[in-house]
């Protein structure tokens, strides 16, 4: 099986997750007895034909400044095509991460788009999206590896992770429980150049580095469930309960249209 | 009714413990403030000890600890001390977080007008006093030239100053033998106007100007790397680490050389992403090197870095700060810094294979 496959494997198996709960959120919303839903700030995006969204410019590839000045990004280019779905202009004002939820809670923006994680701790003070990306770390091994599907085939192999990353901290919490020889390495691409010069069998990396490398480079794969999860996802406000629908079905579609995994190819 | 021994304290403080370290100036932000199991207390500082790092700040919020005007609750506060003092950590206590009581309506917990000056000095005093004998060393607010630190106000070196006069007498008042550290600096090269902040050498050098230069006995400062090496050269309108020195020549400038500086936050993150950020070694190499450099400074008292471990992940960038996951799983740069206070003499080479 290559990796395309295991991409459209696991890109079914979240659309079909997304669609459930997508649909128990709207049969929900058709099903709640009382006043129709109100949403202002729904209202005045159609109105206004303008949608503000929050953005920390900082995140590269989700979100920077070229050198022109111009925003560009995964994120970017994502809500520059809700904007077109939903026939509004989309307005991006940018601000600092610790200012991100404060300026969607005193309504300065309609929603944030900035490669934010969730957060279950906030979820009494915000609404989040579907996740639309999952940033965490990925087992990746070469091409041509047969028979490591995932983290519990790493007995007894050598295995590179970036030093002091993530990646290295979850080989390091497996050596615990299997006995595995660890690489690591300075950066995940030269973690990942020893993995398809046959250095090391597997290699635990995050996510936008792999794919970076493997569209870059080739000769590699991604194999398995992601190792850890760091779902990004969109937020709004509790009070745009129409907003968040219109999000979370746009992310679907999106999903399975093939428009994220073309972002994704596109930006790494 | 059941009727049996009073059952035993299932977390005790057990016998002392000493800080084992080849660098005496080794600190981090240990930020337990919102830690409720004492367990978990116990085990951030048992693992702070067991690292090598001899000297923590951790942050009391007034709110917290004075919920209502002169009704006090120690009872977290003294877990957190106890346990640290029992581990053998020196704990420098920052004070700061306005309660609702002591502010306007709709200000933040960061908005202290001077018609309250006066009930921070009472907290402060009544923090010394309560801490006599196991806190030596206190932190009178953080960041003040910081918009957002100060009440989303305009940063007022002056102002500031005057809180500063006031909490340092209190202070005395309650233990003439204590260290009082003026609110960590925060990096910044903003100007004059900015709206929001003030560059922390402009601050300082005003600060002496409103004769602040009696009213602390360390100077407290954080020092950030972001994407520089720590050697890299201080310049004025840089942010990285070695601009602590620049100001250390403000305070030698205005005859206050003698002094030691705390810095009391600092290092540098790892995140992936963020375009502030280093790799994951390089923030090994960068924090030990800056240990190395602060050894160096005859000035430099500690070097605390920002930050040891937190309740629960905060799902940012400020989760690479850390040094030990919210589930006490220790990252690379725990097990780095503490072969390296240990004496390993070999964490300046990168990993070659």
């Amino acid at each position: 099986m290559d990796d395309r496959s295991v991409d459209r494997r696991w890109s079914l198996a979240l659309i079909v997750v997304l669609a459930l709960l997508t649909g128990l959120a709207s049969l929900w919303l058709l099903l709640t007895p009382g006043e129709e839903a109100k949403d202002e700030t729904w209202e005045r995006i159609q109105q206004e034909g303008v949608m503000r969204i929050g953005i920390d410019a900082s995140y590269p590839p989700f979100e920077d400044i070229d050198q022109e000045g111009n925003l560009i990004g995964f994120d970017i280019d994502l809500a520059r095509e809700l904007g077109r779905r939903l026939g509004v202009d989309v307005q991006f004002v940018v601000i600092s991460f610790d200012g991100l939820y404060d300026a969607l809670r005193v309504e300065r923006v309609d929603l944030l788009l900035s490669a934010l994680p969730f957060d279950l701790r906030l979820t009494e003070d915000v609404a989040y999206s579907h996740p639309y990306f999952n940033a965490g770390q990925v087992l990746a091994v070469g091409e041509d590896e047969e028979s490591i599907f995932g983290v519990d085939d790493l007995e007894g192999r050598r295995v590179g992770v970036e030093w002091g990353s993530m990646g290295d901290v979850e080989a390091r919490q497996l050596l615990r429980r299997m006995d595995l020889e660890l690489y690591p390495y300075p950066t995940p691409e030269e973690a990942l150049t020893m993995l398809v010069e046959g250095q090391v069998d597997a290699a635990i990396i995050d996510v936008v580095s792999t794919y970076q490398f493997i569209r870059e480079r080739g000769a590699a794969k991604i194999v398995g469930p992601s190792v850890t999860d760091d779902p990004y996802v969109i937020a709004t406000r509790l009070t745009s309960p129409l907003l968040m629908q219109w999000v979370n079905e746009a992310i679907l579609e999106l999903s399975a249209n093939g428009f994220l995994d073309q972002l994704r190819m596109e930006w790494f | 009714m059941v009727v049996g021994a009073k059952p035993k304290p299932i977390i005790v403080i057990g016998p002392p413990h000493q800080v084992q370290t080849v660098n005496a100036k080794l600190g981090v932000h240990t930020r337990l403030t919102d830690e409720v199991e004492e367990w978990k207390i116990q085990r951030t500082l048992a693992l702070v000890r067991e690292m090598g790092a001899p000297w923590i700040v951790e942050y009391f919020p007034w709110g917290y600890i004075e919920p209502s005007n002169g009704q006090f609750d120690w009872q977290h506060a003294d877990m957190v001390v106890d346990h640290a003092v029992n581990q053998g950590l020196t704990v420098i206590a920052r004070l700061d977080f306005v309660p609702e009581w002591a502010r306007p309506k709709d200000t933040t917990f960061r908005y202290l007008d001077e018609e309250h000056y006066d009930q921070y000095g009472d907290f402060v005093y009544a923090f010394v006093e309560h801490f006599k004998g196991r806190v030596q060393y206190f932190i009178i607010w953080n960041e003040p030239n910081l918009s957002f630190e100060w009440g989303y106000r305009p940063v007022d070196p002056e102002a500031y100053t005057e809180l500063l006069k006031l909490a340092y007498r209190r202070a005395k008042e309650a233990n003439p033998d204590c260290y009082v550290l003026n609110g960590g600096l925060a990096p910044t090269i903003a100007r004059e106007g900015n709206e929001w902040g003030l560059s922390d050498l402009i601050f300082l050098q005003r600060m002496y100007d409103a004769g602040a230069k009696d009213y602390f006995d360390i100077m407290g400062i954080h020092a950030y790397g972001y994407v520089f090496p720590p050697d890299d050269p201080p310049a004025e309108n840089k942010i990285n680490f070695s601009r602590v020195q620049l100001a250390h020549q403000v305070m030698v400038l205005n005859g206050d050389g003698d002094k030691k500086i705390m810095i009391t936050e600092g290092g540098w993150n790892d995140h992936p992403r963020w375009t502030k950020a280093v790799r994951p070694y390089q923030r090994i190499i960068y924090t030990l090197q800056a240990y190395e450099m602060a050894k160096e400074w005859d000035w430099c008292q500690a070097l605390i870095i920002w930050s040891f471990r937190t309740p629960v992940p905060e799902k940012n960038f400020r989760d690479y700060y850390t040094l030990v996951t919210s589930g006490f799983i220790v990252k690379p740069i725990y097990l780095a810094i503490q072969d390296y206070a240990r004496g390993a003499t070999d964490w300046l080479s990168e990993p070659v294979q």
